[in-house]
């Protein structure tokens, strides 16, 4: 998949997922392009050298002088377009290089959305990178940049705070399907990915609380939900209109003492 | 200092004199003052050298929490330990036009800028930089980076602010930090603007600290809940660590337990 994007929410620290990600093409001798925003190179290269991976990371630094406030010619300044930061041009090797960006809710901060995605949208299409990685925070991030995102994107993974990891899979296909799937997995001591397998989640336990009934149940102490059973029960009621008109209805009238009773019909003067 | 404080927060492995960033958030009728004046206090019994920017409130006022916790920041002040950068002041020098640098801080109030906060950022860096070049350790304060949203700040531009504060506390070889950095903020769950700012600085700080009131009332016994949040830098731990604390603000000390354990409930 060309554009790879990895979304966390404030209640979990998807960095971890990274540089699996990053680790797993190194094994596969990619070359690694890294901007990061949130953590300085030193401190990522400890990170990531800690967990014994290879060096083949260049490391762009978006963090220190982000926004030029202090000339520091060996920083990226992230106003500018994305695509000119990396070095992605005819490769060398027979190996494109993999790019990844750590965080995208930062470089937001200092363009336009607009720039944003197009920039997105060249790196990810561009023939000489293997493939984009965009790391993305979804509550620091205005809901029409995100969901641009997720549209450019050939694979979305929205991690769920649980352990293990839980992450809802979004991946879509050349042909234009797209396949949704909940998995949960494991990260080994080596940041390789263990216990990999699907779950089965029901809708309101994924945790999607854009349902109108959830959000009217919290704001109102009125039960305006109903049960499984009270919903089949709702289901089987028939109605008297409903079962008259089903089954015909007959009308009984007995008529009193005073009434003129005749066989004419009283509507007869009617033209209808 | 608070003791209570520290043991909550060495109970969750965080240690101030490691460094890092803080994140305080109050909400409106919840105030930081108390955590401020911990930190602050922090810094003098340490040793160490004081930045403290102030955007909320007068100086006089953190004077006046301060003598109610036994810290005598006007002293310390007058003794060069706490250099502090007055907010309220150098906004009302600009309002009266009364000031002639280019430069000016909030000189952005008058004149729009496209980044705002970059000359406020280079006083507070010019005020630490001698402490950075002598490798000796700091601690800056900054409270109420919410209040330059009033003063027509984009959220972005205040995060980008605060991230280029973070790079003033990194140590010269990047391993460790020099310094320590907090931010206070105010939290407001129907203002966006706010919520993104704690939302994006929760993220890159060591521990965000939330004060919220009771949401039942007010009690004599309980003055609130104070929640610590701590971020593991390891890439294994993707969960942060949640505490729960209810606190009651004493005489001289913040007084913390655990929830359903006050005074009026035993």
């Amino acid at each position: 998949m060309q554009c790879l994007t990895l979304i966390r929410s404030a209640e979990i620290n998807g960095r971890g997922v990274v540089l699996s990600l990053v680790k797993s093409h190194l094994h596969t001798n990619n070359e690694i392009q890294y901007l990061t925003t949130a953590l300085s190179p030193a401190r990522l290269k400890s990170c990531i050298e800690s967990e014994g991976l290879a060096l083949k990371v260049t490391y762009f630094d978006g963090y220190s002088d982000a926004g030029g406030w202090k000339n520091i010619a060996s920083c990226v300044h992230l106003q500018g377009p994305l695509e000119q930061i990396f070095s992605i041009g005819s490769p060398k090797e027979s190996k494109k290089p993999v790019v990844v960006i750590d965080k995208i809710d930062d470089v937001s901060n200092h363009q336009d959305s607009l720039n944003l995605i197009r920039s997105l949208h060249k790196i990810s299409a561009d023939e000489n990178v293997e493939q984009l990685i965009v790391y993305a925070s979804a509550d620091c991030m205005q809901e029409n940049l995100m969901s641009s995102l997720c549209q450019i994107a050939s694979a979305t993974i929205h991690l769920q705070p649980a352990v293990p990891y839980r992450c809802k899979i979004v991946l879509k296909k050349p042909s234009g399907k797209v396949l949704q799937s909940y998995e949960e997995f494991n990260l080994g001591p080596d940041l390789t990915v263990q216990d990999n397998r699907t779950v089965e989640v029901e809708k309101h336990q994924a945790g999607e609380t854009n349902d109108a009934d959830a959000i009217l149940a919290v704001q109102t102490t009125f039960n305006l939900t109903l049960t499984e059973d009270q919903r089949k029960s709702k289901n089987m009621l028939l109605l008297p209109h409903t079962r008259v008109q089903s089954s015909g209805g007959q009308i009984h009238y007995t008529p009193d003492d005073v009434d003129d009773w005749d066989e004419e019909d009283p509507d007869d003067d009617l033209d209808i | 200092m608070f003791d209570s404080i520290k043991n909550a927060l060495e109970g969750g492995g965080v240690r101030i004199a490691d460094g890092g960033s803080f994140l305080i958030s109050e909400s409106a009728t919840s105030s930081a003052s108390g955590l401020v004046s911990h930190f602050l206090s922090f810094g003098v019994a340490d040793n160490r050298h004081v930045c403290f920017v102030s955007l909320q409130h007068t100086w006089g006022h953190y004077c006046n929490i301060g003598s109610k916790f036994g810290v005598n920041l006007r002293q310390q002040a007058a003794e060069g330990k706490v250099k502090v950068i007055e907010g309220l002041k150098l906004m009302s020098e600009v309002l009266k036009n009364d000031f002639q640098e280019a430069d000016h801080p909030f000189s952005f109030i008058l004149e729009p800028s496209e980044q705002p906060l970059r000359n406020l950022y280079h006083v507070i860096r010019r005020t630490v930089e001698p402490w950075r070049e002598n490798d000796e350790r700091f601690v800056l304060v900054i409270d109420g980076v919410s209040s330059l949203l009033n003063l027509g700040v984009l959220s972005s531009q205040i995060e980008i602010f605060v991230n280029y504060c973070r790079t003033l506390i990194e140590g010269n070889n990047n391993s460790d930090y020099l310094g320590v950095l907090v931010i206070v903020t105010k939290s407001c769950g129907k203002d966006e603007d706010a919520s993104l700012i704690i939302n994006s600085l929760a993220q890159c700080c060591v521990v965000h600290m939330s004060l919220e009131a009771l949401s039942t009332g007010f009690s004599r016994e309980i003055h609130g809940n104070l929640r610590f949040i701590f971020n593991h830098t390891s890439p294994h731990h993707a969960l942060p660590d949640v505490q729960l604390f209810q606190y009651k603000m004493e005489d001289k000390n913040i007084k913390l337990f655990a929830p359903g354990t006050s005074a009026s409930v035993l």
